[in-house]
């Protein structure tokens, strides 16, 4: 490991723990298993919440559990080996956590495994064999589809519930899927909506993460002080326009206050953080190990700027694929 | 390594005060603070038609008007709210009657919630006394002067109201709204001048009649209503099961198929052609809950789309917020199920009870449990096209007068139940609608020919007033298709079609969704959509002010506009999508200077796994025949040998899906090419899913024009610019529908460089420019 990765280790690993975390929430914990049934949460004491944001890492495609994060007997994989034998073809090794184990090759993960919370206990009802797109629905939304309703992103929640809608950056980004290409096009697509909370908590999509600046700036096509300039024009143009008794229509203030928003976003200092090419090189080089390592590296950046308060309760899915 | 250990944490006290601090920051939100706790610990014996002490505290009115021991909240005052005393254990028993306390936060909530003024958001209206009438129902018409029958009904409103009958917008506005609504696009100035000129009095009749008569413009536009209406997609791939209906909804409205053999083919599909994948619904393969089987779909979609009744909450339990049962749910899911008897499911539970199919009205008839599905079938046809059902013709008159008008006879539109602002005006349409054949075009005809759609646009507020009082259409917003045809008509850039033969320009319904028509509102057809959110968002005009959709169009628009859009060179050979197999090839390169060899990604799943190529291919000249793979040439490729569909094809030039192949044989005098392109049979497991087509060109081809088009674009092509002041004026009338003021005129050529000297037509300007006039709200909106 280079000296800057041993910086950026370092970094993650004295950052605030959440044994802190987990310390509070046992009480409850244990008082809710003590009883008979599951008790009304309301009435029992309260976690305080202390993210700011949330990065989802969405690995699709699935690495095996038994080969990462849930390890069996270790049976070392030999030509002729019988696949009802084969359980982890990969050693375990320890963790930062007493009696947890998880496999060879996620030493870095072992180490901050204190910090993080396992679920190997999760389990789906048959959602058809190997079908990606409904089980990513039901992970993405909590509903299994098809539903009645159109059902929101879980982003799009927090961004509803959580968000004071900030105007420069949006509070729901969701990094690295692209919905024009691939099979499953549009069973993808229907996942990636606010749905019934309204369009407003809608993802803001960068498909490609060394191309998040063209999202938040003007295109180079355009270039800036083109794109400056005829937002100039457009609004004395407005202002111009005869249409008088409709001035005051709420549907036409609020598209103008919008585009107003797009603009202020588009040309906001804040959007900085979307671009890639002001990480320093050896920072950006331990993160370029390809798409998915610059897609964390675009998450980072913009959880880092919520440090200056510019980006507060911001929801981040970044896929893998 | 650090052990995890266990200790109580005891700062209990402490996290109330700090969470008390919190809360006071800010106004109390009742949905997410005050609803948890009113739900949880009050509602259990505080609700329902006995609730306990006579106080229900299920809605702010019932609150406030109390049960025996008074109003239960008086807003403003905590201290004298009897919530407040109750649950702090000061007056009588504590509340709740059972279980623990209150905590100290979740009091201090309340209570600042009631200093607040106890904001609580009406989710359920009060009941009223509005029963919907199932029968048909024709009144007469209203004594009165106005000529035809809808003003009839709307002049005595207005009477009522006091309201003066406004008199109907110009000519400019009517065509406008005209050509939108029924064709989905503006009129063309040369049309726009016409009407505008032509001095018969009936023109705004024969305007509505002349565009109802071209059936593939009228279809092409309100198709996509009904592909929202009717959740049907294109492409849609679930892995189990789903079907588009495309083809016979098309032809449904080019022939103006009556709206009750419409729902008769629908839910009865037998003929060969008819839409059966309506009924098929969206499938996945696995597990599906109960309330989402197919047959449950159906139930639900067929009561929303046709009776405007909401089945959805009655499919899990007994609705909360309507009358409907869930054995009225499972009663007509068992219309459209294999098994005719189906054991009702509450809320994942199974219950052990059952029904067979019943039809949601029983008075009209019965439905044996013996019945084939064919005859359960038939039977869901009678009920949905029955003549003593006044629902079907009262929800889709309504839908139209939404369409049309911007706001319904009855909102919402998905529930008729609700009362109407003018139910004898709904009656009437709804009977004179059955009596002329459940004919769509006429019902169109009929509500844009009276005065009342003619009127002018109403100014919206931020929320509709209460009551609600009809004063005319509101101003609607374009659909997400509205706005890219005209994108495309004012431009000629129209986007390619691939079809089984060949490639067409098209209109924007035919395509799957797009960032730009996502952002404009163009739903994800999974679940039925009666109205679509289109309301401006910031994402959604970042898309427009920056994304790449529209500036695409705008970047090729503006130069052919100039007439500098070099012409796209034909391909000389186009594969077609090839998944599996070779496709053989032989075509005259006589004269050509170059030969640019394309393999296109048609859909692969992994394109980077995708191995495909040029096998045996040769040229032909005078001095005989040269191999391709022995051209001199810059591009890389590799040599292999390709199995296509378990034949082997030899040897071929292979190179990653998305290069070009480009070979220099100016000169040489070859006259034709033959040889055979290939999907090698690595690429056919599913996790690469090849797909590439292949192109040959004799020159550098267009990549937005690699297929060979054919036929003429949906509307005429616009005419090249040819001065400044003749593009404002021309855009100004497509666009708005009208001639530019001085001020505007004088602004737009600033877009030109008017105000350095000379204004001229150049094409970053004009893209400029006509950025800014779709981006106008003059033109977003029917006024």
């Amino acid at each position: 490991m280079n000296r800057d990765e041993q910086r950026i280790e370092q970094r993650i690993v004295s950052g605030l723990s959440r044994r802190h975390f987990l310390r509070a929430s046992t009480a409850a914990a244990l008082a809710a298993l003590a009883g008979p049934e599951p008790r009304l949460y309301a009435g029992t004491k309260k976690i305080e919440p202390r993210a700011d944001s949330l990065i989802l890492l969405w690995m699709a495609g699935g690495m095996a559990q038994t080969e990462t994060f849930d390890p069996k007997t270790y049976t070392p994989f030999q030509p002729g080996l019988e696949s009802k034998r084969v359980l982890s073809t990969f050693p375990s090794i320890d963790t930062a956590v007493d009696n947890i184990k998880i496999s060879q090759g996620l030493e870095r993960i072992a180490k901050v495994m204190d910090r993080a919370t396992l679920i190997r206990s999760h389990r789906v009802g048959d959602l058809g064999f190997i079908l990606h797109s409904r089980h990513q629905y039901h992970w993405h939304t909590g509903y299994a589809p098809p539903q009645s309703v159109a059902v929101p992103h879980m982003g799009a929640f927090i961004s509803r519930t959580l968000g004071p809608r900030n105007p420069d950056i949006p509070a729901f980004i969701d990094i690295g899927q692209n919905l024009e290409i691939g099979a499953e096009t549009d069973s993808v697509k229907a996942f990636h909506t606010a749905g019934f909370l309204g369009s407003e908590h809608s993802p803001f999509l960068i498909s490609d993460p060394n191309d998040a600046v063209s999202r938040t700036r003007p295109s180079e096509h355009v270039g800036r002080s083109r794109f400056t300039n005829r937002y100039e024009q457009f609004k004395r143009l407005v202002a111009a326009s005869p249409v008088g008794e409709y001035g005051s229509d709420f549907q036409r203030e609020s598209l103008l206050r919008s585009l107003e928003n797009a603009h202020r976003l588009l040309n906001s200092p804040a959007a900085k953080a979307f671009d890639l090419r002001l990480e320093p090189k050896a920072s950006y080089d331990v993160y370029n190990t390809g798409r998915f390592g610059l897609r964390c590296l675009l998450a980072r950046r913009l959880v880092e700027a919520s440090g200056i308060g510019i980006l507060t309760k911001t929801a981040i899915s970044v896929p893998s694929a | 390594m650090r052990a995890l250990k266990t200790r109580i944490f005891g700062q209990s006290s402490l996290l109330a005060v700090s969470l008390l601090l919190t809360n006071r920051a800010q106004a109390v939100d009742f949905a997410t603070q005050v609803h948890p706790i009113l739900a949880s610990r009050c509602a259990p014996c505080h609700s329902g038609a006995k609730p306990a002490a006579g106080l229900s505290l299920t809605s702010r009115t019932l609150a406030l008007s109390g049960g025996v021991d008074g109003p239960a909240i008086i807003p403003g005052k905590s201290d004298d709210s009897l919530l407040i005393q109750k649950v702090s254990g000061k007056k009588g028993s504590i509340m709740p009657a059972s279980g623990a306390p209150l905590t100290a936060a979740q009091i201090a909530t309340l209570r600042a919630w009631i200093d607040e003024g106890a904001v609580w958001p009406e989710t359920a209206s009060a009941p009223s006394g509005w029963v919907a009438p199932i029968a048909p129902r024709r009144p007469n018409l209203p004594e009165g002067n106005e000529a035809h029958p809808v003003d009839r009904f709307i002049a005595a409103y207005f009477a009522k109201h006091q309201i003066a009958f406004p008199s109907p917008v110009r000519d400019a506005i009517f065509a406008r709204r005209v050509y939108f609504d029924l064709w989905g696009l503006p009129p063309a100035p040369a049309q726009l001048e016409s009407f505008i000129k032509d001095p018969n009095p009936q023109k705004r009749e024969r305007l509505i009649d002349s565009l109802l008569g071209n059936s593939q413009m009228y279809a092409e536009h309100w198709i996509s209503w009904w592909n929202d209406l009717l959740r049907n997609d294109i492409g849609g791939n679930y892995q189990g099961e789903r079907k588009s209906i495309t083809s016979w909804l098309l032809r449904a409205l080019e022939q103006n198929l009556a709206y009750d053999k419409m729902i008769a083919a629908l839910v009865n599909p037998v003929k060969k052609d008819d839409p059966d994948g309506f009924l098929i619904g969206v499938n996945w393969r696995g597990d599906v809950n109960a309330s989402q089987t197919p047959y449950m779909q159906a139930a639900q979609n067929t009561a929303q789309i046709f009776l405007g009744i909401n089945l959805k909450c009655a499919s899990c339990h007994d609705s909360f917020i309507n009358r409907y049962k869930l054995r009225e749910s499972y009663g007509m899911a068992a219309l459209f199920s294999p098994d005719s008897r189906l054991e009702l499911v509450r809320c994942d539970a199974k219950t052990g009870k059952y029904t067979g199919p019943q039809l949601l009205y029983p008075d009209f008839g019965a439905v044996p449990e013996n019945a084939t599905l064919s005859e359960r079938h038939q039977a869901a046809g009678r009920f949905f096209t029955d003549s003593r059902n006044g629902r079907v013709a009262r929800t889709v008159v309504n839908r139209y007068w939404q369409k049309l008008f911007g706001r319904g006879l009855v909102e919402p539109v998905d529930d008729m139940d609700s009362e109407p602002w003018n139910a004898d005006l709904l009656d009437w349409l709804a009977s004179d609608f059955t009596a002329h054949g459940n004919d769509l075009r006429y019902l169109l005809r009929l509500l844009m020919t009276s005065k009342a759609y003619q009127l002018p646009a109403t100014v919206s507020a931020e929320r509709e007033e209460k009551p609600y009082v009809f004063r005319g259409p509101q101003v609607r917003r374009l659909s997400a298709e509205q706005f890219a045809d005209t994108v495309s008509m004012i431009t000629g850039e129209w986007r390619i079609l691939q079809t089984s033969h060949g490639a067409i320009l098209a209109r924007e319904w035919q395509f799957k969704s797009s960032p730009l028509t996502l952002a404009l509102g163009r739903p994800i057809r999974d679940q039925v959509f009666t109205t679509r959110d289109n309301r401006a968002t910031t994402f959604q005009e970042l898309e427009l002010a920056n994304g790449t959709s529209l500036e695409d169009v705008l970047r090729r628009g503006s130069l052919r506009l100039l007439g500098q859009l070099p012409p796209a060179p034909e391909n000389l050979f186009d594969s077609g999508n090839v998944r599996k197999g070779a496709v053989s090839f032989d075509i005259d390169i006589s004269g050509l200077k170059q030969l640019w060899l394309l393999q296109e990604d048609a859909g692969a799943y992994d394109p980077s796994r995708t191995v495909a190529g040029w096998a045996g291919v040769v040229l032909i000249g005078p001095k005989g025949e040269k191999k391709l793979a022995d051209l001199a040439t810059n591009s890389k490729f590799q040599r292999e040998s390709l199995v296509a569909d378990k034949q082997p094809v030899g040897e071929a030039l292979t190179a990653p899906l998305g290069s070009r192949l480009v070979f220099d044989i100016d000169g040489l005098g070859f006259t034709r090419m033959r040889g055979r392109v290939a999907l090698d049979d690595r690429s056919l497991p599913s996790d690469i899913g090849g797909a590439v087509r292949f192109f040959v060109f004799g020159a550098e081809p267009d990549p937005e024009h690699l297929a060979n088009v054919s036929g003429s674009p949906p509307v005429p092509s616009p005419p090249q610019l040819l001065s400044v002041d003749e593009a404002i004026h021309r855009l100004f009338l497509q666009l708005f529908a009208r001639e530019p003021s001085s001020e505007e005129m004088r602004i737009s050529r600033n877009y030109f460089g008017g105000a350095k000297g000379v204004p001229r037509l150049e094409p970053a300007a004009l893209e400029d420019f006509l950025w800014s006039l779709l981006l106008h709200p003059d033109f977003q909106y029917v006024y």
